[in-house]
């Protein structure tokens, strides 16, 4: 296998950075292979790749030392334009990197550029579309798509030149999981049957282990391993918890050796050793019978009753939600996209008007929504919110800084001190307030939130986040076409399913309800004792 | 050929004095507008172009000094003098009104119904750059739009404390755009631009009927306002009197600008109804 992509003794600055994000990296890419980018937020994974496309520093600026070389071209001689013969770039958030009106025109566009004859456009256009499964979206204008399709219109304009290399940087942060998973089925596809090699940047590793035969973990812009999937869980588990998956999590805290890529692979090790638990999931409660004409004093913090939300020419996108949050309470909203869910938040926090329905609040209403640097509106941190606030949220960062220069976890938790700051809410609402985040930072916004909960705020969290409800929620809502579609404990909803469930859940098929791999891990433990007798 | 017979339907709305012709080449857009399925646009576009039309027409009113039939006088101001408003520059507002409506009109049901990439296409193949650019300011405008929304809304959900001002919410919408472009323009980069000859290629593809119905609309549309212009039939003239035409000549044309501008639609095989 020749070497598709090459940093030799690669180093870069950031113009007016004080630090390289990338320093002396040595690294190859052959040709058909799959290769995992890992690591912690602002460890380098974005760099490399806009590194490896051409755009760091021919587009970006900053300086650079050392060599990249893509399918022959060396990036200091070459542009990104002519790389991108080569190899195909998706950027992280799709919307950002479409440019024409249409899917056809999106896709023409890399070959009109180069000045490919017609009737060879529209070849490449044709097979492009069939082999992304974009062919009945062809003349479908690009802002009717969802976030799923216009992530594959991204990649297939990437792949219309037919490059040997795909780079694509977090493909799946802005998707939900079934969007995520067909994507990673895409991926998987387009490096097994066209021999399309893959270099991708996740922070949702097991979405990709499955299908990488390499990870390379970078921090602090140098590589931290690069090592098989298998050997980079064993590495994991000893020097970097928060990279682990939570099967690889589930394996560790059990004791077990080999730690798992797959789900099948995991149920096969435990099985093999007579550890795979038996039982039925926990069952989801009916829901309570409604109580109508009955007047009484709530102390819900929020209540919501039969709430409408039609719009002309859609169908409703709420359909009679009934909802209390009580003081303390967390409430996990899951669903698909379009279920409703940011709808709803926005509905209680006032910035919509329902079309029937009544939204009680006991008081001030936080909501966060899904994109952070709506709410960092200045030219420092410190025209935001008081530094002091944020001090005392354990949050340091310089009061000169520019929002715009803040971590993807910075952005998250000072926009999140800016929504509670003031007057104490009643009801704290956070929509996706983890979309993006690595795990590290995810587990210290969970904290923050937890601590806004034990003050006595009712917390709303709309995510996708499986495991992130497991941990915070005390209950969780799965919506579905506006309306509530079930309701109940975290065990109960997110044990027995295939998307709304934790992955150490569909390792486990629900038994015991285990949701989270120190749970899991308890019960394998029990399984080894009771084995062991 | 859509976005050609539009430029024809502007170009005639611009050229034309007579208020009844210009009433007729209205009812004949709506009737495009309704018959394409564009009447939703077309009526998003009113919300703001009939106040401003409205807003042109009484600026006219006032500050025109041409006419000779007064109607009011409002006495003296400090700095436009004498203010008389007479009926040829009320008459004058009003065309000038149906112009500018007529003209957001047919921006408006272009936008709505004509393929904007076949356009920007055919601007690419004269200049590859401006082609772009433009493809580019048109995606730009929902995205701002929808920033400002959202921005928007995360500033009513802080609290006082907090809250930036309007100001402060203008300039990061101009910073966004910034960002916006930058990523774009990245995005260009990797998809090639710059790294071949930019113009695209002439496209060979077949002109289809109703290619031909919109030319044929948009040569008898401009035949009948030159016809019309040339017989005298459109004469209108404002200052200093009113003298507009009234003959069976203007009322023809009147009657044959609707028809012919939504002969192409009168054609309905192949609409799913």
């Amino acid at each position: 296998m020749s070497a598709l992509l090459k940093f030799e003794g690669f180093s870069y600055r950031h113009a007016g950075a004080n630090a390289p994000a990338l320093r002396d990296l040595d690294l190859t890419i052959d040709e058909g292979g799959f290769v995992l980018l890992a690591g912690p937020s602002g460890s380098g994974k974005s760099t490399l790749l806009r590194a490896a496309c051409g755009l760091a520093p021919n587009f970006d600026g900053g300086t650079a030392a050392g060599t990249v070389t893509v399918g022959g071209f060396e990036s200091r001689e070459h542009g990104p334009g002519e790389i991108a013969r080569v190899c195909g770039t998706v950027l992280q958030d799709p919307e950002r990197q479409v440019v024409m009106k249409t899917v056809r025109a999106e896709l023409a566009l890399p070959l009109e550029s180069r000045g490919f004859a017609e009737p060879a456009i529209a070849r490449a256009v044709e097979e492009t579309s069939l082999l992304l499964g974009l062919a009945d979206l062809l003349d479908r204008s690009l802002s009717t798509l969802s976030g799923g399709e216009l992530q594959r219109v991204a990649i297939g304009a990437a792949l219309a030149p037919r490059p040997g290399l795909l780079l694509l940087d977090e493909p799946t942060s802005q998707l939900d999981p079934v969007a995520a998973d067909d994507l990673a089925w895409l991926l998987r596809r387009l490096n097994e049957e066209q021999g399309i090699a893959v270099l991708v940047s996740e922070q949702r590793l097991e979405r990709l282990l499955p299908a990488a035969d390499r990870v390379v973990v970078l921090n602090e812009g140098r590589i931290a391993c690069d090592s098989t999937p298998t050997g980079f869980l064993e590495w994991a588990a000893g020097r970097a918890p928060a990279l682990q998956t939570p099967g690889g999590a589930l394996f560790a805290l059990a004791g077990l050796p080999a730690p798992p890529t797959t789900v099948k692979q995991a149920r096969v090790a435990l099985s093999e050793k007579g550890l795979l638990p038996k039982g039925e999931p926990p069952r989801i409660d009916p829901p309570a019978p409604r109580t109508r004409f009955v007047r009484r004093r709530s102390t819900a913090a929020v209540a919501i009753r039969s709430l409408w939300d039609e719009r002309t020419g859609s169908r409703a996108l709420l359909a009679g939600v009934d909802l209390s949050v009580e003081p303390g309470e967390t409430v996990a909203l899951m669903g698909r996209n379009g279920a409703g869910k940011s709808t709803l938040l926005k509905h209680v926090a006032g910035l919509l008007k329902p079309t029937r329905g009544r939204i009680d609040c006991a008081g001030r209403v936080a909501l966060l929504m899904q994109n952070p640097a709506d709410y960092l509106i200045g030219e420092r941190v410190a025209d935001l919110i008081p530094i002091e606030t944020l001090e005392r949220a354990g949050i340091a960062v310089p009061a000169d800084r520019h929002p715009r220069d803040l971590s993807g976890g910075e952005r998250q938790r000072i926009a999140f001190e800016m929504v509670i700051a003031g007057e104490p809410a009643a009801a704290v609402l956070l929509d996706e307030p983890t979309r993006g985040l690595d795990r590290a930072r995810r587990n210290e916004l969970a904290e923050r939130v937890r601590s806004v909960a034990s003050e006595g705020a009712a917390v709303v969290v709309a995510t996708h986040d499986a495991e992130l409800a497991a941990e915070l929620a005390d209950r969780v809502v799965l919506l579905g076409e506006g309306r509530v579609l079930a309701e109940g404990s975290p065990r109960s909803i997110l044990s027995g399913g295939w998307y709304f469930a934790t992955e150490t859940a569909r390792i486990l098929d629900g038994a015991g309800g285990a949701l989270l791999p120190s749970e899991g891990a308890g019960l394998l433990t029990g399984e080894r004792a009771r084995a062991g007798r | 050929m859509a976005g050609a017979w539009f430029a024809v339907v502007m170009a005639v709305a611009l050229a034309l004095d007579h208020p009844l012709a210009l009433v007729s080449l209205l009812v004949g857009l709506v009737s495009v507008a309704l018959l394409t399925g564009s009447g939703r646009p077309l009526g998003r576009a009113a919300v703001w172009t009939v106040p401003m039309a409205v807003t042109v027409a009484l600026l006219n009113a006032l500050l025109s000094r041409d006419g000779l039939t007064v109607v009011a006088r409002l006495g003296e101001l400090p700095v436009l003098g004498r203010l008389d408003v007479t009926l040829e520059g009320l008459a004058y507002g009003g065309v000038l009104a149906l112009r500018v409506t007529l003209v957001a009109a047919a921006v408006a049901v272009f936008a709505a119904c004509v393929d904007q990439d076949s356009v920007v296409g055919l601007l690419r193949r004269r200049s590859g750059r401006f082609g772009i650019a433009i493809a580019l300011a048109g995606r730009m405008a929902p995205l701002l739009a929808a920033d400002a929304k959202r921005m928007s809304q995360a500033r009513r959900t802080l609290g006082s404390e907090v809250a930036p001002s309007r100001a402060a919410l203008l300039s990061a919408l101009v910073g966004g755009a910034l960002d916006r472009s930058v990523d774009a323009a990245s995005a260009l980069e990797l998809r090639g631009l710059g790294d071949g000859p930019c113009l695209v290629p002439p496209s060979r593809r077949p002109w289809s009927r109703h290619d031909f119905s919109l030319s044929i609309s948009a040569a008898a549309l401009a035949a009948l306002v030159i016809l019309g212009s040339a017989l005298g039939w459109l004469d209108a003239s404002w200052r200093p009197q009113l003298a507009v035409t009234w003959g069976i000549g203007a009322f023809v044309v009147a009657a044959l600008l609707p028809l012919v501008a939504a002969m192409p639609l009168l054609d309905r095989r192949g609409v799913v109804r």
